[in-house]
């Protein structure tokens, strides 16, 4: 999906579980987290909207972190997910990949699958 | 931790640093105090890591305006705070308007005692009694406290301050937390 295209409030209800996901495969600080993000194809995401998400993520329990020193730059905060985050993790990727295949199913049905050009008009659905 | 984070940074990227925590500060006026000592000391640790990556420039320009980020930080509550920093904005406004309201009226009072040929008058202002004299000597405003004065004016004052920081947030968080 183009960037300019992408619903900022759907990109908020998953942003929490995205980043869950990545701590779980690698730590990370919160820039080289962001980095991950673009990389895999959230390109425009900014920091300033993963660093609200690791606070709250952090305060609620769900990852946590620790500071490691650098010989060659400032200490980084490195952040991890916790027990109790990576249930949230199974549930919420449980949860999202239920509504996918819910969503999947209704577009399919209705002629509007994934990587359907455009919408059909509303005179050919007539 | 060995060495200070900001012993490496140049002075320039520092007093950059400082300036946005500084804006952030203030967008932030409202948000727990407890949690936001924490924020701040986070924040701070992620740019001065970010900066060592990418330079301070990018990495504040990558963070959005402060007042943009306090929003993402307010988003991310359980629950809307109240604003008081809004609402005391919007008391003082009032404040002012009032303050204004008053002497625009006291110098009205005063030009049409003038155009009469002068004198002194007792008016009320806000439940408040005010003398008001002029003449071609001397004008002048006489203003008594009045409990009645006291209660329109702070009353006023009040509901603004109510109204602009959003107080009733305090009742729906108290009901979603129950």
């Amino acid at each position: 999906m183009a960037a300019d295209t992408r619903d900022p409030q759907l990109l908020k209800g998953v942003l929490p579980m995205l980043v869950l996901a990545l701590l779980t495969e690698r730590e990370s600080y919160g820039y080289e987290l962001v980095t991950r993000l673009q990389v895999d194809g959230l390109g425009d995401i900014a920091t300033g909207t993963v660093y609200p998400v690791l606070a709250r993520l952090e305060r609620e329990g769900h990852i946590t972190s620790r500071l490691v020193a650098s010989s060659s730059g400032p200490a980084r905060k490195y952040y991890m997910p916790t027990l109790q985050g990576a249930a949230e993790l199974s549930r919420a990727a449980h949860s999202w990949l239920e509504l996918t295949k819910t969503v999947a199913g209704t577009l399919g049905r209705t002629g509007l699958a994934p990587g359907a050009p455009y919408p059909p008009h509303t005179e050919e659905l007539a | 931790m060995n060495a200070s984070p900001s012993a490496r940074l140049g002075l320039t990227d520092q007093l950059r640093r400082d300036w946005y925590l500084t804006r952030f500060l203030f967008a932030m006026q409202d948000y727990p105090g407890k949690e936001y000592k924490r924020v701040r000391a986070d924040l701070r640790t992620d740019l001065d890591a970010a900066a060592a990556d990418v330079g301070m420039r990018r990495a504040l320009a990558d963070l959005g305006s402060p007042r943009h980020l306090a929003d993402g930080y307010y988003g991310a509550l359980e629950r809307e705070r109240p604003r008081y920093w809004d609402g005391a904005v919007v008391a003082a406004l009032l404040g002012t308007m009032l303050a204004y309201c008053f002497l625009s009226y006291g110098a009205g009072a005063v030009d049409t005692l003038l155009a009469q040929g002068g004198g002194t008058v007792q008016l009320h202002y806000l439940g408040a009694p005010l003398t008001v004299t002029g003449t071609e000597r001397e004008f002048g405003l006489e203003f008594k406290f009045s409990w009645l004065g006291a209660l329109v004016y702070l009353g006023t004052m009040a509901v603004g301050f109510a109204l602009g920081s959003r107080l009733w947030r305090l009742r729906t968080g108290r009901s979603a937390g129950a």
